[in-house]
């Protein structure tokens, strides 16, 4: 059974000169059923009542050639042969419209003369391959795209000079392609296998517009933090056609339902930006971006919410405190002051907020670094990062 | 685009049958009793070897089988008016296979290539399909659908969502009650009994790394088939796994006070709690640290590390909380 696989395999191999093989079998194929068909008429004359369609030459024909000539001119244009014939182009026919049929009703083509080109291709090389120009806006919604997507190729594809393809091959291990010098930005595809996704290695530049918390829970907005971002595979220069470096990664990466690959990109910026944030306190940020505290604001921003103001509805209980005093404040008449004098222990703040902030290292060089880092040890994707401008902070509404 | 019915061979399978038809009523006329039958025999054959060696470019490592099945069922689908098999896209099977309540005994599946299902025969073994065409034997049905592509679940408040907002004016009881539902799924206390909602971002992927082997589908398959679970699986996935990150995000946030979460003192910052999360969900990454607070609560966790996802990464994207000097209920802290 594997060797009848493997005949049929050979035999039916995506190959120009074996389609057009192919091609010229079927022509004999067809004449000699053809001739199979005359042959049956001429022994067995199944339709007897019926004449041949063939028109015959003068009665008085003498010559022995030309007899045996009309004979079997007759026989193969007789009714019989012609009609069996023409049954079996429309049966070959049928067959190849089923089959383009259930590939373009399962693949969701827009035309089902997308799947009989591609079949042709592949059967006879009479039809070019399918070609497919990545510079052009919408490609991957083309039928091409879909075929060249789910079932694979023969099909080319016509790329920009900086563009890379993420591809499968026949095995299902996942590669990196990139044109050949000389090849025109064209890659071509072998059966089998199938495109993942285009993408470039040219820089990519992303401004953004986020809003993000810090450490200390408080809402923070950026705006006009551009990024340039761009994939490293030029390691890889020396042996351009086939790259193995963090194939698989990059599709997982990529299979998102996003609908470019850019707009994933940004959108993992974008969360990896607002989880660095949210590993920063007020004041790192706030040294960072050089911002001054506003006056009105600086005792507030100095603690955390839940320490703004002290809640002595417990003080009952855990302090020895004459009740004239809550009386008082209850009054507006207790000092701030005052209560400190009484309560000592309550100014201590925990230690993170009586300790001296360091200086904030290079918040940039710290955000790039993180990134980077992300992209490498969660995605194992190789990828230049690069902040153009920092942009602004702002603080709940503050600058 | 183009309705399928329209693109139909129609002609071809006409004109096949009147010349059959043709042939048969001369033969019959010749009284040629076995010819008649020979004609049927070869025309059979000749369509099943064409369709055979054309499918060949559509899948060409389709058995014999294969190929006379989605043969017949091509033939039947185009005089009977119905796709020739069920489409397996984005983890979701078309034609609402799992609702129906004979599903069909003997079927072809053609999955694209962002999703996977799983397979289970009448002894309850299960076997996982990739992309392409495939057939249901007797006695075999789908189990489960699963997308491959990168999936993103967002589980609490969402964007511009009070939780703690009272039913608003125009607001109906549907989208309260929604929102309500939303707020109570992800709601801790701290250890100083303060209310903290979060909302999270859980990004996952089902592919699996070799592109070959998927095992984590067939994990999550019986772990879903526990309870009696069929269908299409992201939901139920997105669902068991905004639940277990919930309850360990509860269990961290209930161990320290408002003050020190938002501070972050001995490991307890919203960023360490997510750095923890991480470092469960993916314990194959030598690159995350677990910290030492988190490993009190993680048996969550591990039910979602036992699926063995090849990818899961969970991000916060707000967090709400009740400033106690405020009288009036509002947000504080909310972001994007």
């Amino acid at each position: 059974m594997k060797q009848i696989v493997g005949i049929r395999r050979a035999f039916l191999k995506v190959d120009t000169q074996a389609g057009y093989l192919r091609l010229a079998l079927c022509a004999i194929s067809l004449f000699i059923i053809w001739s199979l068909f005359a042959y049956l008429n001429a022994i067995a004359n199944p339709l007897p009542s019926l004449p041949a369609l063939w028109p015959s030459t003068s009665q008085d024909s003498t010559s022995l050639a030309s007899d045996l000539l009309q004979d079997i001119l007759s026989n193969y244009f007789s009714v019989f042969s012609l009609l069996n014939l023409a049954l079996l182009l429309v049966l070959i026919k049928a067959a190849f419209s089923a089959a383009a049929f259930l590939f373009s009703q399962s693949l969701i083509l827009a035309e089902i003369k997308s799947a009989q080109r591609y079949l042709l291709s592949c059967l006879f090389s009479v039809r070019d391959y399918p070609l497919l120009d990545c510079s052009a806006p919408d490609f991957q919604k083309t039928d091409t795209w879909k075929i060249l997507a789910q079932v694979g190729g023969p099909g080319y594809l016509l790329l920009e000079p900086d563009h890379f393809v993420l591809a499968q091959d026949k095995n299902g291990y996942v590669k990196l392609v990139a044109p050949q010098d000389g090849a025109d930005n064209i890659v071509f595809f072998q059966q089998g296998e199938k495109i993942i996704q285009v993408f470039t290695t040219s820089p990519q530049k992303h401004t953004f517009q986020l809003q993000g918390m810090n450490k200390t829970g408080r809402l923070i907005g950026w705006r006009n933090l551009r990024i340039s971002y761009n994939f490293n595979l030029a390691g890889n220069d020396n042996q351009p056609h086939s790259i193995d470096t963090s194939a698989d990664a990059l599709r997982q990466f990529f299979s998102q339902t996003n609908p470019t690959w850019e707009v994933q990109v940004e959108e993992m910026l974008e969360r990896e930006i607002r989880a660095f944030l949210l590993n920063n306190t007020f004041i790192e940020i706030r040294q960072a971006f050089n911002m001054e505290k506003p006056a009105s604001n600086q005792t507030n921003h100095s603690k955390p919410a839940s320490h703004r103001f002290h809640q002595t509805a417990h003080h009952g209980q855990l302090y020895p405190i004459p009740g004239r005093f809550f009386r008082w404040q209850k009054q507006g008449g207790f000092l701030r002051r005052r209560r400190r004098s009484l309560l000592p222990e309550l100014r201590v703040m925990p230690a993170f907020e009586r300790s001296p902030e360091p200086p904030a290292a290079n918040f940039k060089d710290e955000l790039k670094k993180h990134l980077i880092g992300i992209y490498k040890t969660i995605y194992n994707i190789p990828i230049n990062i690069e902040i153009e401008n920092i942009g602004e902070i702002q603080f709940n509404g503050e600058n | 685009m183009q309705s399928s019915s329209k693109q139909a061979p129609y002609f071809y399978l006409t004109i096949s049958g009147i010349l059959i038809l043709l042939q048969i009523i001369l033969f019959a006329l010749a009284n040629e009793i076995w010819q008649i039958l020979l004609l049927i025999v070869l025309a059979a054959l000749i369509v099943y070897m064409n369709f055979h060696f054309l499918f060949f470019y559509i899948q060409s490592d389709a058995s014999l089988f294969q190929n006379v099945f989605f043969a017949n069922r091509m033939i039947q689908s185009i005089f009977l008016r119905r796709n020739a098999c069920l489409t397996v896209k984005n983890g979701e099977v078309d034609q609402d296979y799992f609702l129906l309540s004979t599903k069909p005994r003997r079927a072809g599946i053609y999955i694209e290539s962002d999703s996977a299902v799983v397979v289970t025969d009448t002894k309850g073994s299960l076997r996982s399909f990739g992309c392409g065409f495939h057939t249901l034997q007797s006695g075999e049905q789908l189990s489960a659908s699963f997308p491959l592509n990168m999936q993103t679940v967002n589980c609490g408040p969402q964007k511009g969502e009070n939780p703690f907002a009272r039913r608003k004016a125009g607001e109906n009881y549907t989208s309260f009650h929604a929102r309500q539902l939303r707020a109570q799924m992800v709601r801790s206390l701290t250890a100083d009994h303060q209310d903290i909602y979060p909302s999270f971002t859980i990004r996952y992927c089902l592919r699996p790394h070799d592109g070959i082997e998927n095992e984590s589908i067939l994990t999550i398959t019986q772990f879903l088939s526990q309870s009696n679970f069929n269908g299409a699986a992201a939901p139920e996935l997105a669902t068991f796994l905004s639940k277990q990150i919930s309850a360990y995000w509860a269990l961290r946030v209930q161990q320290a006070p408002l003050s020190a979460l938002l501070s972050g003192v001995d490991g307890n910052s919203f960023y360490n709690i997510l750095q923890d999360i991480n470092a469960l969900l993916n314990p194959v990454n030598p690159s995350i640290k677990l910290s030492v607070s988190s490993r009190a609560a993680n048996s969550h966790l591990i039910e979602i590390a036992r699926l063995k996802i090849p990818y899961i990464h969970v991000y916060l994207d707000r967090v709400w909380y009740l400033d106690v000097n405020h009288s009036v209920q509002e947000e504080i802290s909310g972001a994007a």
